[in-house]
């Protein structure tokens, strides 16, 4: 069975190039169809692949304007204004996989290799708490050295660190996929998400990108987070590196996987990840990709990825440049990554080399304190909320109760108070300053008995209580 | 305790006092939930602590106070979890 074989199997997987390929060339985007779409994106409900592809074929303008509205609108109407901000913490850069667009890959003799001790490591989560961060995802390459025993030590290690006030709430994790063993040892800590991009869902592609080492293996990557659930991890990230094959492929690719992960386990993926390839040290590859996606199809992307699975959480990245980001924030994102440094231990040293220890190189490199700025100015709630998952509401049980209002009355108010920490502790005075305007704004949309018991909360915080939760 | 009669307990409580009840375990700063270990509809309300023993943590929408009769279920549907661990019964 292709969740537990590791041996390269060429069978049948749940994602046919056959079946993909046929929705996309029979999909007509006839604009009475499209809005039958919309409509029912609107009313909460995921969509079926034909649906999917049916607004990836849409190019008139007008058509296309209508998405994009109905993208934003949807976005309000579940997720409120609310943007989840997190960093990625890289512990190691070593890895024994040769993917092409990929600065780690084994044959790179350009990149510097690190992995972090436990003090570096220690250094590094100060640096970040010290800036406000609560929430990391931490990035593995695929090697020996990073089994499941080492991951879970260094997850342990990032919980058990504090700073003044501050500590790290949530870890989430993006490495190897595991055997069922492993990821149980790993889900011993604590974990948030467990994410693995499948990179293409276009196997041919795949293995022509993937020559050498496990992640050769395009069946045994795919199937990572079927083990992971049947280890017991709720809840789970899947994404696609756009670039390297079509990106309406990669859309139709994402939004199969999520269904077969609703059929088998009765829930989808906690979150999508959508980055786009670049340029990474000693790597031609990625500074010309095969299929680049433009700043007008990748728009295009997030609000059809939005429209199709509208309680999924969508992530970009620091990838992207701060204007494209403040744009594709409205078409559906969730979660953004913010003071991001990508480089193994370059967030507690200056280090000249930084760039020769990175994946890749970022688009957005503001720090955290100036994204919270940039966000408090248009509206959004900077958030560093972890309330769900540390009340066991993950997985299919966050589904009973993700119904719009409530998500917006439940989470606004933990957003609010993680907020109010971040402007006590670490904002600068033109930021906490812009803050408290928002929060008290905020205050004005509820009524009087749910404002009341968020000023306690926010008293508290005043007080020097830290981690209130409602 | 079975599972099964662990839930037919939580179902009662959910059941007369119109709740919603479910258990987690702690695992370092998550509180995950026990597959299956939940009763009651969702009342769309915070989430309130209401009995925590060992790293086995209650959670409840809708119920404020603990009388002794829920206290004592729990007690019961608790210590089947925190049994497992230590290993002092099968």
């Amino acid at each position: 069975m292709f969740v537990f074989a590791k041996e390269r199997v060429d069978e049948k997987t749940f994602i046919s190039e056959e079946k993909i390929k046929k929705q996309l060339e029979s999909a007509t985007p006839d604009p009475k169809k499209v809005r039958d779409i919309l409509a029912k994106s609107l009313s909460k409900q995921r969509l079926e692949p034909e649906e999917t592809a049916t607004l990836l074929n849409v190019e008139d303008e007008e058509i296309l304007e209508e998405i994009f509205e109905a993208a934003r609108k949807l976005k309000t109407i579940i997720y409120g204004n609310r943007i989840v901000l997190f960093a990625p913490l890289y512990i190691g850069n070593e890895c024994c996989n040769d993917c092409v667009y990929c600065g780690f890959r084994v044959s790179n003799r350009e990149v510097l290799r690190k992995t972090l001790t436990d003090e570096e490591l220690k250094e590094e989560v100060k640096a970040l708490v010290s800036k406000g961060h609560k929430r990391l995802i931490v990035v593995y390459g695929e090697h020996p050295k990073y089994s499941p025993e080492f991951i879970a030590h260094t997850i342990d290690l990032i919980y058990s660190t504090k700073f003044d006030n501050g500590e790290i709430r949530r870890v989430n994790v993006n490495a190897a996929p595991q055997t069922v063993e492993g990821y149980k040892i790993i889900k011993e800590v604590g974990i948030g998400t467990f994410q693995i991009f499948q990179e293409t869902y276009h196997m041919p592609t795949y293995r022509k990108l993937h020559p050498r080492g496990p992640k050769s293996n395009f069946a045994w990557r795919l199937y990572g987070l079927d083990r992971a659930m049947i280890a017991g991890i709720d809840d789970v990230g899947i994404g696609a590196l756009f670039g390297l094959y079509d990106w309406k492929y990669e859309v139709m690719g994402l939004l199969h996987h999520t269904i077969h992960l609703e059929e088998r386990f009765g829930v989808g993926p906690h979150t999508i990840s959508f980055p786009r390839i670049e340029p990474a040290v000693g790597t031609p590859f990625s500074e010309n990709p095969p299929k680049p996606v433009s700043d007008k199809e990748f728009k295009k992307l997030v609000a059809i990825l939005r429209l199709s699975v509208p309680y999924t959480g969508l992530i970009l990245t620091a990838r992207e440049r701060p204007e494209l980001r403040d744009e594709v924030i409205k078409l559906g994102v969730s979660q953004i990554d913010a003071g991001s440094s990508i480089g193994v231990g370059s967030y507690s040293s200056t280090d000249e080399e930084v760039i020769k220890k990175s994946q890749f190189l970022l688009g957005d490199r503001r720090s955290l304190d100036e994204v919270i700025y940039e966000l408090l100015k248009d509206g959004y709630i900077p958030s560093f909320c972890t309330a769900c998952y540390r009340a066991g509401r993950t997985g299919e049980h966050f589904m009973e109760f993700a119904i719009p209002g409530f998500v917006k009355r439940f989470c606004t108010p933990n957003a609010l108070f993680t907020l109010k920490e971040y402007l006590n502790d670490y904002a600068s005075p033109e930021t906490k300053a812009l803050g408290e305007k928002l929060i008290n704004k905020e205050l004005e949309k509820f009524d009087e008995k749910n404002r009341k018991t968020i000023l306690e909360g926010l008293e508290r915080l005043d007080r020097g209580e830290r981690d209130v939760r409602f | 305790m079975s599972d099964s009669e662990a839930k037919k307990l939580l179902a009662y409580i959910a059941k007369k006092y119109d709740c919603k009840i479910w258990l987690t375990k702690r695992i370092g700063k998550r509180l995950a939930y026990i597959s299956e270990m939940k009763a009651g509809e969702e009342k769309f309300l915070p989430a309130n602590k209401v009995y925590e023993r060992d790293d086995i943590v209650v959670f409840s929408e809708g119920l404020d106070t603990l009388n002794s009769e829920i206290l004592e279920i729990l007690e019961k549907v608790v210590q089947n979890f925190v049994d497992r661990k230590t290993g002092s019964k099968t």
